[in-house]
């Protein structure tokens, strides 16, 4: 290197950020060079702050903050959360309902299911005479046809089961078919 | 740490390891209060974002724990985990495209840059013109790391900010050692570009 000559700002940022584990010899012309030695102060300066500043602001962190991280991990590990989640979203919506969210068909077709079940009840409380309500579209195998005449209090009971296990068993089915999706 | 007190270690987290392994999930406590405070301060500075990092650091030790059957005991557990991070690192700003650039930021002569947690700000307590620089300085490395691809910035932090040698981040990365020195060489050229001015 001519020893007359400045650092270039690659050569600068090379004294700082060497490539390798040890710097190369200092140029000749820096240890003589004032401007070339302030050039270098100033990016090595820099640089430590920068260290400084980034580990300084892990370290100083509370412990309170290293427990409540302690134990969030330990609460993610033991639920076996799913690793492409990694940081718990806060949403405006409850988990339950953003999975919804994210298949409308399902749910409007468990809501369709839930009125018309409900619709159903009611008409068969105010003894109206309506065609059977057909519910097959939900569980063919859990609601039967039913049909007005013969409502009583025994039927209503039953019915009642039936609504109610008809509408758990829709929400599990939604359950694993958001899951499996 | 002496080579007896390594060997200790490595030896004291090979049974915690094999009890976590046999069904003893608590066991595993003991690998995230010992490295938590490291891997925070490594996505820190390579994302510069405490939320991300307090968040990262959480998801590397549960995909960790899901991984513990892979882990076969050729590398400490610390440079496994440190391996983790750095993929986890490189997931997130792969998939985080930024939506306000730092040079967008800078244009702002009254910002002051995005608000820090206090405990995260280690400005916090000094002089206003120490302040300012500080925030300066750092915003400007800032921006230089976040222009290095996702390697350069994990190999150039390595380097420089957790002083590992160059043999250290190949058994991490196991990039070669020219891979690893190109890197550096050009994160450096990339930084130098970025931080001209303060020559």
């Amino acid at each position: 290197m001519n020893p007359t000559r400045h650092l270039t700002p690659d050569e600068i940022v090379e004294r700082v950020f060497p490539a390798d584990d040890r710097a190369g010899a200092m140029p000749e012309h820096l240890a003589t060079c004032a401007d070339c030695q302030e050039s270098v102060a100033a990016l090595h300066d820099a640089w430590l702050l920068d260290r400084g500043a980034v580990s300084g602001a892990v370290d100083d962190l509370p412990s309170g903050f290293w427990e409540a991280q302690a134990a969030a991990t330990m609460a993610g590990v033991r639920a076996g959360a799913p690793v492409d989640a990694p940081v718990p979203e806060v949403g405006v919506f409850p988990p339950r309902m953003r999975g919804i969210l994210r298949h409308p068909a399902l749910a409007f077709s468990s809501l369709a299911a839930a009125l018309l079940l409900v619709g159903g009840l009611s008409l068969l409380r105010s003894g109206s005479t309506a065609p059977p309500v057909q519910t097959a579209t939900v569980t063919t195998s859990e609601v039967r046809e039913v049909t007005p005449a013969a409502v009583n209090d025994a039927s209503d009971d039953e019915l009642l089961v039936s609504v109610d296990r008809a509408l758990e068993d829709s929400s599990l089915a939604g359950l694993v078919v958001e899951e499996t999706l | 740490m002496s080579v007896d007190e390594r060997a200790a270690k490595r030896e004291l987290e090979s049974e915690i390891l094999t009890r976590v392994v046999a069904g003893d999930v608590d066991a595993f406590e003991y690998f995230v209060v010992t490295y938590q405070k490291r891997i925070t301060r490594f996505v820190y500075t390579l994302l510069r974002d405490p939320a991300d990092a307090d968040g990262i650091t959480q998801d590397v030790f549960v995909k960790a724990f899901r991984a513990l059957p892979e882990f076969k005991g050729q590398s400490a557990f610390e440079t496994w985990l440190t391996r983790i991070a750095i993929n986890a690192v490189r997931d997130h700003i792969r998939r985080r495209k930024p939506v306000v650039s730092f040079s967008e930021l800078r244009a702002d002569p009254d910002d002051d840059g995005p608000e820090l947690p206090a405990a995260f700000d280690p400005a916090d307590g000094t002089s206003p013109e120490r302040d300012l620089l500080s925030r300066d300085i750092r915003r400007r490395i800032a921006e230089a790391l976040v222009a290095l691809s996702p390697r350069q910035r994990a190999v150039f932090v390595m380097k420089h900010y957790e002083e590992k040698s160059i043999a250290e981040i190949k058994v991490v990365t196991g990039l070669d050692e020219g891979t690893i020195k190109s890197h550096l060489f050009r994160a450096a050229r990339k930084l130098r570009e970025r931080l001209e001015d303060l020559r």
